[in-house]
């Protein structure tokens, strides 16, 4: 391992608080970077099986429905439901503790393509979110949504959910949005 | 999804007759420790259990461990460093549900003469921000579709589960609070837990701070490090050694079950407790003690439901009527002493370890080698398992019923003592 790699790995493991500028976590398997790779253009692309059309998420290498191996990338339709909402008030990672010095982070569960996805929530897209007593409260179970993804500060593609109004087809709409959430 | 495919000779198979769980150790808890890793804590549970059982290290030829700190190691590794020979292995990484696994391996190797002492051992070291690093690398799907978001670990995970499961059953923050408050109390008699020392009130339940969503600070645990272990070994050797010992009536496993649920309220138990309670000839009202998987209170609420003691969506009105303290010293009308050692909430959560936590403290209560929180005249005692939070739920549940020794066992063709009744 040579010093830069050490260095490095001191500065994301040891002492991550001495970042300067520090960056949502990048580390994916082989398979979530083909998910980045595949994400860089369109709203959201997720495996499709070529043999029994089974839409699956998170990425893997096999059919969770038949076992194939031909996964292919497609666009999908980025329409679905809440199925949990929450917001952290602590984090592992450097860069979201800083965050939440801010403001606590919201994230959610969503069902989209009849699969559950961890997703970062854009609430303030939603109306009546910032006058609820909760985000659980104004966006209950099965509160319709849109997913899209984009690339972060890492080059990863990250999901994000917006209210079903919000226009996320061009690009720069969904830089926006990654940029007011402050991932990038 | 049925466990009973084999009906036809399910009845002599599931039997456990003639196995002893005995020696019950937990070991070394502390809150961070940067100097010791996962072998000290192993290692220091397995000369604890052969020298409480008056045994040599090679009469230990079955070897079953559970670690998440281990690293390159593993149980093979583990063999020269202790230099050890064992003629059957295992190594179960199943987290919460480990204990409850490798007692149902373990118990068959013994019945079966694949080995005739096995030590199931978990434990795991607490270094310096260990902690963050397992839950960032923590499996694929964790590192590509969770972690990302807001890496939150396993609190980002139950506090979504947590508030459906409000949202659904109408439980509120007393309701989970009710669970950690009386194992607080229970700790308070444990004098290893890592947070016996401390009373926790209901108000400051309440009043604590917030970590994720719902989830606030006592609603979490404290990883930390730790060992806990037990031998396996058949009746006979139990009695030979003079080891107070108990008996094993049934257990049952069940992994990422319900996966159509979109998000968890139940878990593999639902599918083969009823069989359970059968093969045990047993209700669940005739349990004395439960030893839930305590990782958030939300999961021990499942752990209620699923196993009996009432129906689903029934486990905030379960928690309100029944009093979980050791000694029954509640005001609630119901008792079932819970998590009697204080669980992880109050013990802290040592890795791999706290999934043997509820094995090893039934054989404790059972053996009636607890000393403050000893319950009174428990006959039937039930250890719960669930672990590995792969990305939105947790996969495994398992759960064991045990007996002391005193109690009959069926064998499945003939009922007969599971064991002698001097010990107890």
């Amino acid at each position: 391992m040579g010093s830069k790699h050490i260095k490095r790995r001191l500065l994301t493991y040891e002492k991550p608080w001495i970042r300067q500028n520090p960056k949502p976590p990048k580390a994916r398997t082989l398979i979530g970077e083909s998910f980045s790779a595949a994400n860089y253009q369109g709203v959201l692309k997720l495996q499709h099986c070529d043999e029994c059309h089974t839409v699956n998420y998170p990425s893997r290498e096999r059919c969770l429905n038949c076992l194939g191996d031909k996964l292919l990338w497609r666009d999908t339709p980025n329409e679905g439901i809440i199925l949990s909402t929450s917001e952290l008030h602590h984090s592992q990672w450097e860069f979201f503790k800083r965050k939440i010095n801010n403001a606590p982070w919201p994230i959610a569960t969503v069902q989209v393509a009849g699969q559950c996805m961890f997703v970062h929530l854009a609430a303030y897209t939603f109306q009546g979110v910032e006058n609820a007593a909760s985000l659980a409260e104004a966006l209950p179970k099965g509160s319709p949504i849109k997913v899209f993804t984009q690339s972060d500060a890492t080059y990863k593609s990250v999901l994000v959910a917006v209210s079903t109004d919000t226009d996320v087809r061009q690009v720069s709409q969904r830089v926006a949005i990654i940029e007011k959430l402050g991932l990038r | 999804m049925s466990n009973k495919s084999n009906s036809g000779i399910a009845d002599g198979a599931r039997s456990y007759s003639g196995v002893a769980l005995t020696v019950p150790v937990s070991f070394a808890y502390k809150k961070q420790d940067d100097s010791r890793s996962a072998p000290w804590y192993i290692g220091g549970v397995l000369r604890e259990l052969i020298t409480t059982a008056g045994i040599a290290k090679q009469d230990v030829d079955g070897f079953a461990i559970s670690s998440f700190s281990l690293g390159v190691d593993s149980a093979i590794t583990l063999t020269q460093n202790f230099d050890i020979a064992p003629r059957w292995i295992e190594q179960l990484p199943y987290g919460g549900c480990s204990g409850v696994i490798a007692l149902r391996r373990a118990a068959r190797a013994v019945q079966c003469g694949d080995a005739n002492v096995v030590a199931c051992i978990g434990g795991d070291a607490a270094g310096h921000r260990s902690f963050e690093v397992m839950t960032s690398q923590f499996s694929t799907f964790t590192q590509d579709a969770a972690f990302p978001y807001g890496a939150g670990g396993p609190n980002a995970a139950f506090s979504l589960i947590t508030q459906h499961y409000m949202d659904q059953f109408g439980a509120s923050r007393e309701d989970f609070g009710r669970i950690a408050v009386a194992q607080r109390y229970n700790s308070n008699n444990y004098p290893p837990a890592l947070f016996g020392h401390k009373t926790l009130s209901m108000e400051q339940y309440i009043n604590s701070r917030p970590v994720a969503g719902q989830l606030h600070l006592f609603d979490c645990v404290m990883p930390c490090a730790g060992g806990e272990g037990f031998l396996v070994m058949s009746v006979e050797r139990a009695q030979e050694l003079g080891l107070p010992y108990c008996l094993i009536l049934a257990a049952g496993e069940l992994h990422n079950a319900h996966s159509q649920d979109d998000v968890q309220i139940r878990g593999g138990w639902t599918e083969f407790a009823p069989q359970m309670y059968a093969d045990a000839g047993i209700t669940p009202s005739d349990i004395n003690l439960v030893q839930t998987y305590d990782d958030y209170p939300v999961i021990s609420m499942m752990q209620f439901e699923d196993l009996g003691f009432c129906a689903k969506g029934d486990g905030p009105e379960f928690v309100r009527t029944t009093d979980l303290r050791f000694d029954a010293s509640g005001p609630e009308p119901r008792k079932l002493p819970h998590n009697t050692s204080g669980g992880q909430l109050s013990i802290g959560q040592a890795g791999a370890a706290a999934g043997y936590m509820g094995v090893v403290e039934n054989i404790r209560q059972l053996t009636r080698q607890s000393e403050q929180n000893q319950v009174v005249d428990a006959r039937y005692a039930l250890a719960s398992g669930y672990g590995m939070i792969n990305y939105d739920r947790g996969l495994c549940s398992g759960a064991a019923i045990m007996a002391t020794s005193d109690t009959c066992v069926s064998d499945g063709s003939s009922n007969r003592l599971g064991g002698g009744q001097s010990n107890g």
